[in-house]
């Protein structure tokens, strides 16, 4: 027998990273394959280019917003350093060093949330098991695993890894002047976000390996739904820190600033845990006057970087064991009887939908968005306003409503694999569509829901407030059946697609500033109608009865335009 | 089986199909006819048209040009009434990964609305008949390729459709479920229904078959009973022989296979 060709036991990390990048778009190709008819009717090759430059798009996508999201990160560290935002001088540490730690908990919580999206594409396509045909030892294999999953998040990690440093580096020399001081800041931040970075791919990895070894074994089993409501508490708080720090900064600053000082006398105790560390650690390195001497924060620190290795190396082991199969996804095997129940078609798909996405890690989101959309609303309005005015309201809802309405492609993600199956049923695509939007309306329900909840503590002055605050469901429901609709059109050709957020998430982000757009129709109609009746001098009540008139108007106008863009552009 | 599904027209009448791919021609002005009360064979080696034939076939994907008919009914432009005839299993069975099997079935009788008694009988002997009983409340994710196969076959069947399309159904099944299978599309025959069933394997076609049309190439280079197929290539002994010469590969294979053994002779004891 001729010589066996020993391949290196090592690669190296750059041969390494190569290759990882092939086994990444590899995943995405596979898991974008999967779901669209469109696979059916184009050339292989064609695909392949368009799944590349989808790719590539989304990534700078992603990494236009991470870069924007540094600036503002930047300049709320100015405006506190410079004094801009009044902060007094003695309290201007501790406003830096929550806001790093903030921004690093958003970075913690991006990469796990996106990571979660990835995972199920990366474990349903079985990518990482390629490694197992190469010939490389079993620890390259789940090197090769881990970075090929590290690469499906490489934009978002480098970014956050070198934007929010930079940022932080500029603005201490820009407020100081000082070269050391911003270098040992910005090398500082780079430690505090890498650490992040790391611990989120971490986390992640624990929360998906969870899903598949536990939840979607079990089936329909009690116990496994607790257990998922546990998961999605533990989602909720997530998503409720991410959404906060995304509102505007007018309500940041004063929020951090307040938030901020009255956590100095609990410092000492809440610099040991995360992200806390961190923002101590860059605000010791800086050095920024009036800092306490938390020394102990290095050794802290420390422990959470060595953490952090441990916790990739268990990744990379966890890794390598779902390419041979080691995670195993056999439940209980209590045999129940066999029976059929036949429900509505309405039922049964949004039954379907609901049970794929609840067992689908990446998916779990879309349950939050209600809370995503309400809470910071809600608590703004319990600790703001005396008493409800119709008017209060109406700003209460409309950022709700259109959220939801921007979102609404998100749900096509439920598809997904299981896409190529839907097309063999007897089903048109609409009908299919139309359920998507359901289940965006049923979490739409919220915005009534919570407005109720408002009333428990504040007295309202109108009770059409209700009334409107319930219209705002129908305006959900038309603009995400619109949305739908128009993406269907866009991406794939008017032929039903999944949604795949490493492939869509540049038209996601179109489709969805469009169906904003389109929610604020009958919300603008609301506005003209009211305004022009009070205007005309008639009591105000009647100007609600004309603006609620104008609002229904607005949702009827929609509703034909959906169906008439369905009719233009829905194959099927 | 229900006449109504039936409407009027043969299960499949393909005229002229042409798809392309690109500068690929997948398949190549094919035509051929599925009659009731029959099992047509698509014979042919790996890439020859049999997918993309059976996706035409079943709505899933346009020809570039020629028409087919099910039962009557266009599938591009009347998917829905094809659909409700054709009892599609897949040659990937990509299901719905985190549904168990129940869950599966109870979708998908909710979606053609079937009747949940007829269902239940018919979903509950089927079941025995191919073992599954176990695998009913465990998620698809967990299940054997086989296992999968069979979830696959189940959801084909459980509307009792008037025509059955097979894209290689036998791949990966253990004798008892190839057993049982068999049994499964003849009674389907007795009934009256049709049968497009597609494979690359002579000896289940040679079996199984009323006709057979071999394709390679997207073009059909022979079509026929197995005794005509026999008479036309006029050759005698397996239908192997017949599907090669038929494709015109005989010679050419036995080269190539000369050549392989040169290639790979190796002394392991050396
Ligand atoms: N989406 C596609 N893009 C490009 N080529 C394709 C595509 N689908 C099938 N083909 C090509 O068409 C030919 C027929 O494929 P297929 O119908 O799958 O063959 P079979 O099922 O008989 O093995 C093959 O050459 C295959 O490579
Ligand atoms: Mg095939």
């Amino acid at each position: 027998m001729s010589e066996i060709k020993e391949i290196e036991p090592n690669i190296s990390w750059r041969e390494a990273w190569r290759i990882a990048g092939k086994i990444a778009f590899e995943v995405q190709f596979r898991s974008a394959m999967s779901m669209s008819s469109g696979a059916m009717t184009q050339t292989i090759e064609k695909q392949i280019q368009r799944a590349r430059s989808n790719t590539r798009f989304n990534k700078i996508t992603i990494s236009v917003f991470i870069g924007m999201l540094a600036i503002v990160f930047g300049i709320l560290v100015w405006g506190t350093l410079s004094g801009l935002y009044g902060t007094p001088t003695e309290f201007r540490w501790i406003t830096v060093a929550f806001t790093v730690s903030m921004f690093c908990l958003v970075g913690f919580a991006f990469l796990v949330f996106w990571g979660l999206m990835v995972s199920t594409s990366f474990i349903s396509t079985n990518a990482a098991s390629i490694g197992h045909y190469l010939p490389v030892s079993r620890v390259d294999t789940g090197k090769l695993a881990l970075l090929a999953y590290i690469r499906l998040l490489d934009s978002q990690m480098i970014t956050i890894i070198i934007g929010f440093p930079l940022a932080y580096g500029i603005v201490i020399y820009l407020v100081y002047g000082l070269v050391i001081p911003s270098i040992l800041g910005a090398l500082a931040c780079l430690g505090a976000f890498l650490i992040s970075v790391g611990l989120g791919i971490t986390i992640m990895l624990i929360l998906a390996l969870y899903f598949y070894t536990r939840i979607q074994t079990t089936g329909g089993s009690r116990l496994g739904s607790i257990v998922r409501l546990l998961f999605y508490v533990l989602w909720a708080v997530v998503i409720m820190g991410f959404s906060l720090s995304f509102q505007l900064l007018n309500i940041i600053v004063p929020l951090v600033e307040s938030l901020s000082i009255s956590l100095v006398p609990f410092w000492y105790l809440l610099y040991f845990a995360y992200p806390f560390t961190m923002g101590t650690f860059v605000v010791l390195a800086t050095g920024i006057p009036g800092t306490p001497q938390f020394w102990l924060d290095f050794i802290v620190v420390a422990l959470y970087g060595g953490l952090t290795l441990l916790g990739l190396r268990w990744s990379r082991n966890f890794l390598r064991q779902i390419g041979t199969g080691v995670v195993t996804t056999t439940g209980p095997s209590v045999i129940h009887p066999v029976d059929i129940k036949v429900s509505r078609v309405g039922i049964a798909l949004l039954r379907k939908d609901l049970r794929i996405a609840t067992r689908t890690p990446g998916q779990a989101i879309m349950f939050f968005l209600p809370f995503l959309t309400m809470l910071p609303i809600f608590l703004q309005f319990i600790w703001e306003i005396g008493v409800v005015h119709v008017s209060d309201v109406i700003t209460f809802i409309v950022m709700p409503t259109i959220m939801l309405g921007f979102f609404s492609i998100f749900f096509l993600s439920v598809e997904a694999r299981g896409m190529k199956y839907t097309l063999t049923l007897p089903l048109p695509t609409e009908r299919i569509l139309k359920s998507k939007a359901q289940l965006i309306t049923l979490m739409a329900l919220a915005i009534p829901v919570f407005v109720i909840a408002v009333s428990f503590f504040k007295s309202f002055t109108n009770p059409i407030s209700f009334l409107l605050a319930a219209s705002m469901v129908p305006v959900v429901y038309v603009s995400a059946y619109i949305s739908l609709v128009l993406f269907t059109r866009v991406v794939g050709g008017g032929r039903l697609i999944g949604f795949e957020i490493g492939q869509h998430i540049t038209q996601m982000i179109i489709v969805g500033l469009f169906s904003a757009f389109i929610s604020f129709v009958p919300i603008a109609l609301l506005g003209i109608c009211w305004s022009w009746v009070f205007l005309l001098g008639y009591p105000v009540e009647w100007a609600h009865f004309a603006g609620l008139a104008g609002l229904w108007a607005g949702i009827t106008i929609n509703y034909l335009l959906g169906k008439l863009f369905a009719r233009l552009f829905i194959i099927g | 089986m229900n006449e109504a599904m039936k409407g009027n027209g043969a299960p499949i009448v393909a005229h002229d199909l042409v798809r392309h791919f690109g500068k690929t021609v997948a398949v190549d002005h094919l035509s051929f006819e599925v009659r009731s009360g029959e099992i047509y064979g698509l014979l042919g080696p790996n890439g020859a048209g049999k997918t993309t034939t059976v996706k035409m076939v079943s709505g899933l994907l346009p020809p570039t040009q020629g028409q087919v008919e099910v039962f009557g009914f266009d599938p591009m432009n009347q998917p829905i009434e094809v659909k409700n005839r054709i009892g599609l299993v897949p040659e990937d069975h990509i299901l719905y990964e985190s549904l168990t099997p129940r869950e599966f079935f109870n979708f998908i009788t909710s979606i053609r609305q079937l009747d949940e008694q007829d269902v239940k009988t018919r979903v509950k002997s089927l079941i025995d008949a191919f073992e599954f009983g176990e695998y009913f409340d465990k998620p698809i994710a967990a299940l054997s390729h086989g296992n999968r196969q069979k979830a696959s076959v189940i959801a084909a069947i459980i509307h009792d459709p008037p025509l059955l399309v097979l894209d290689e159904p036998f791949s990966g099944l253990d004798a008892r479920t190839v057993r049982v299978l068999k049994d499964i599309l003849n009674i389907h025959l007795e009934n009256g229904g049709g049968i497009l069933f597609s494979s690359h394997i002579l000896e289940v076609a040679e079996s199984l078959c009323d006709r057979i049309g071999i394709i390679d190439d997207g073009k059909m280079v022979a079509e026929g009973t197995v005794d005509e197929l026999r008479e036309m290539v006029k050759a005698h002994g397996s239908l192997e022989e017949i599907f090669l010469r038929a494709v015109q590969q005989d010679a050419e294979v036995a080269e190539t296979v000369q050549a392989l053994r040169k290639a790979l002779t190796k002394n392991y004891t050396r």
